[in-house]
């Protein structure tokens, strides 16, 4: 896809950092009708959700983005994009048909992978994660970890008794999670 | 500290210095300590994604499938971007224009080549490159910045529209060589500004020459000027308001003037206490179809011919009451039969009472006039109609009531005492004398002419004697030898009275049935 006539890469790149809604929207509307061609092409199973696959696609992106891990644009950033879809499609394919690497700390999908735009197994556990975390400790969590809630914050919010409930409550929340998070990068190491 | 709040510290950025040291040899040193850490940063990871998840989701809401054009962008930027552009473009063509006085020929030049400027910079900035797309590009929106701008100062200046041409044009394009901002559009007005100053000086001038020749001429015609007070009524009651309206009337010399009203022409005459010449109208003031209030709208015609000038010709409308007479007598309302009843009468809205005249048919009384407005109503039937008239004119008719005058009650009188009922005639008394007393105050004092009643003959019967007829109310007593004890009784008594008419002799007779029995005391 052609860069967008209105916004140059730098303008993504400043937009996504800035959280701008009117260019992110852009950026996500520009990008999807080329990864949509791309996954209609690979899954020929037609086993993947385009839309669930390019907003990971998306999150990736965006938090590198965030994360400053692209100050240095080698290519078009619409191509950084295109070969990330690349490899977590490949990626799901693979998860698919049980086609699971062995190492993890580098992971490579072989002679198919983009191998310049790598997907990392943090980032891999990370999407898992995601679809395993439900609520309330979904929220608990965000709130321990991005929004730095104390206890009693954390009950004020939650309407718990007080800030011990809150505590305890949230000390499951995390106990469940370290299990199933042991048990994907278990699995993956075992893969 | 456990190895799960080191690490969850270590997520929240809450680690101090040494804390942060134990925990970065903690992860050199212990695999335990490593795979812990490790599965609390897929959870810390996960937590991160999860959150930018949701936000990317909302991206998905709308419009995923025709991602290349953001509407919302075209509505807004673009848009504002134009308007903007267009009128940066027509300040500086205006601020240009006064700044250096441009001829108005070159001033749509400016307007272009700003309008061209800032289209092709902001290409430059979107493309970030100078193509031949971005200057047709560029040419395009000069062209409907320009037509914007235009727009602006059409309806900031108006339009010229000429009395010869029945069109009027926005931008006159196809116009020869002028076009925005035209001359149309820029020249008419600061022209028409001149034109509006000459006219507005000529006007002062032209004011100021008429202010002078009507002065001259006002001095030169008129010779008198005077205040005219216009009253409401010129007769008030008192405690009510008076109105007037007041006005300057200047005199013109109506030697050879006219005035007519209603066709006739009126005397003029000196008035001489403001020395203008003035007319006099009077006229006897005649109404009818009275409405309900007893008011007919009249009106006549004025004409004021003045040689060399048009007739002023004005309709003076007024308003005609209905006359109502007014009968004034302590016993308005009834009159004694054949006696004189005086009556004071009056009209309302009639400041002279000498026109008042009545009239009563010749078989109820008579009317007998004292003065004006004085009458003496004589009444010959118990009924008296009567005619009121003012001027000859009948205004109304008033019906009378008359009643026979009072009768009289006997009353003997000894000198001024009066007969004792308990004591009798005082012994020693010569004389007796029977009264014809009148009871009615009314009648003695409003018809005291008419009110003297005497005795014309009565009959005397003392006690076991022969009855004696006596000419008169007066009884010698001595006379008839009457002693104490003796009694006496008189009846048939014979009244009479005086008359108001002189014309008339003072013996009316009086219907009076008098008697009485009297005795002499001891």
């Amino acid at each position: 896809m052609k860069g967008s006539p209105f916004f140059t890469d730098q303008d993504f790149l400043n937009g996504i950092r800035g959280e701008d809604h009117l260019i992110e929207k852009a950026f996500y509307d520009q990008n999807y009708d080329m990864i949509r061609g791309l996954i209609k092409k690979k899954d020929s199973s037609k086993n993947i959700d385009v839309d669930d696959l390019y907003q990971e696609v998306m999150v990736i992106v965006f938090m590198r983005i965030k994360n400053n891990e692209l100050t240095q644009l080698t290519a078009k950033l619409s191509t950084y994009v295109y070969k990330t879809a690349h490899n977590l499609l490949l990626y799901r394919l693979r998860s698919n048909n049980r086609m699971k690497t062995s190492s993890l700390e580098n992971y490579d999908f072989a002679e198919e992978t983009q191998s310049d735009v790598s997907i990392d197994t943090l980032e891999i556990m990370a999407l898992e994660m995601v679809k395993k975390l439900t609520y309330p400790c979904n929220e608990i969590i965000e709130d321990w970890y991005i929004h730095k809630l104390d206890y009693e914050q954390i009950a004020l919010k939650h309407r718990y008794k007080n800030a011990n409930t809150a505590k305890k409550k949230k000390g499951d929340c995390m106990s469940n999670a370290r299990v199933q998070a042991k048990e994907l990068l278990d699995n993956k190491f075992s893969g | 500290m456990e190895d799960n709040e080191l690490i969850e510290k270590h997520f929240r950025g809450e680690l101090s210095s040494d804390e942060r040291i134990e925990f970065e040899k903690k992860i050199e040193a212990d695999d335990s300590f490593k795979q812990l850490f490790e599965v609390e940063a897929v959870i810390h990871k996960s937590i991160q994604y999860s959150v930018e998840l949701e936000r990317i989701k909302k991206l998905s809401v709308t419009n995923v499938t025709s991602p290349k054009i953001s509407l919302e962008w075209i509505k807004s930027y673009s848009l504002i971007y134009a308007g903007a552009a267009a009128v940066v473009v027509w300040l500086v063509s205006n601020i240009v224009n006064g700044v250096f006085h441009i001829d108005s020929e070159f001033i749509k030049w400016v307007g272009l080549t700003v309008a061209f400027v800032l289209s092709a910079v902001s290409i430059i900035i979107i493309e970030r490159k100078f193509s031949l797309k971005s200057i047709t590009t560029s040419v395009i929106n000069c062209l409907m910045i320009f037509v914007i701008a235009s727009g602006i100062d059409a309806i900031n200046q108006g339009v010229e529209s000429k009395s010869s041409e029945i069109k009027a044009v926005l931008i006159p394009y196809t116009q020869g060589t002028v076009w925005w901002p035209t001359r149309s559009l820029v020249d008419s007005v600061s022209q028409q500004k001149k034109i509006n100053q000459e006219l507005s000086l000529q006007k002062k001038e032209l004011n100021m020459m008429l202010k002078s020749v009507r002065d001259s001429c006002f001095k030169s015609m008129f010779n008198k000027i005077v205040p005219i007070v216009v009253p409401t009524s010129s007769t008030i009651i008192a405690g009510a308001h008076y109105e007037a309206n007041v006005f300057a009337a200047a005199s013109y010399l109506l030697d050879d003037a006219e005035i007519t009203v209603d066709g006739k022409l009126i005397a003029m005459e000196v008035d001489p206490n403001t020395g203008i010449k003035i007319g006099h109208i009077k006229f006897e003031a005649s109404g009818s179809d009275f409405d309900l209030n007893g008011i007919s709208e009249r009106a006549y015609k004025v004409n004021l011919n003045i040689p060399g000038s048009l007739p002023i010709a004005r309709t003076i409308e007024y308003k005609v009451a209905k006359p109502i007479a007014k009968f004034e007598s302590e016993s308005a309302s009834t009159l004694y039969l054949y006696c004189g009843n005086e009556m004071t009468v009056s009209v309302q809205g009639l400041a002279e009472s000498s026109g008042i005249s009545l009239s009563v048919p010749l078989d109820q009384g008579k009317v007998v006039q004292q003065g004006p407005g004085k009458f003496v109503l004589i009444p010959g039937r118990p009924q008296m109609d009567v005619e009121v008239s003012v001027n000859g004119i009948p205004i109304g008719k008033k019906q009378f009531k008359a009643k026979q005058v009072p009768s009289p009650v006997a009353k003997l009188m000894m000198g001024n005492q009066e007969y004792d009922v308990k004591r009798g005639i005082p012994p020693g008394t010569s004389i007796a004398r029977l009264i014809p007393d009148i009871s009615d105050d009314t009648f003695k004092r409003q018809n005291s002419k008419d009110a003297d009643y005497r005795v014309t003959s009565m009959t005397l019967q003392i006690t076991g004697k022969t009855p004696i007829t006596l000419n008169s109310g007066t009884i010698e007593l001595e006379k008839y030898g009457l002693r104490p004890g003796d009694s006496f009784s008189i009846f048939n008594v014979q009244v009479v009275r005086s008359t108001w008419d002189p014309n008339e002799a003072d013996n009316k007779p009086v219907n009076a049935k008098l008697e009485g029995v009297y005795f002499m005391g001891y």
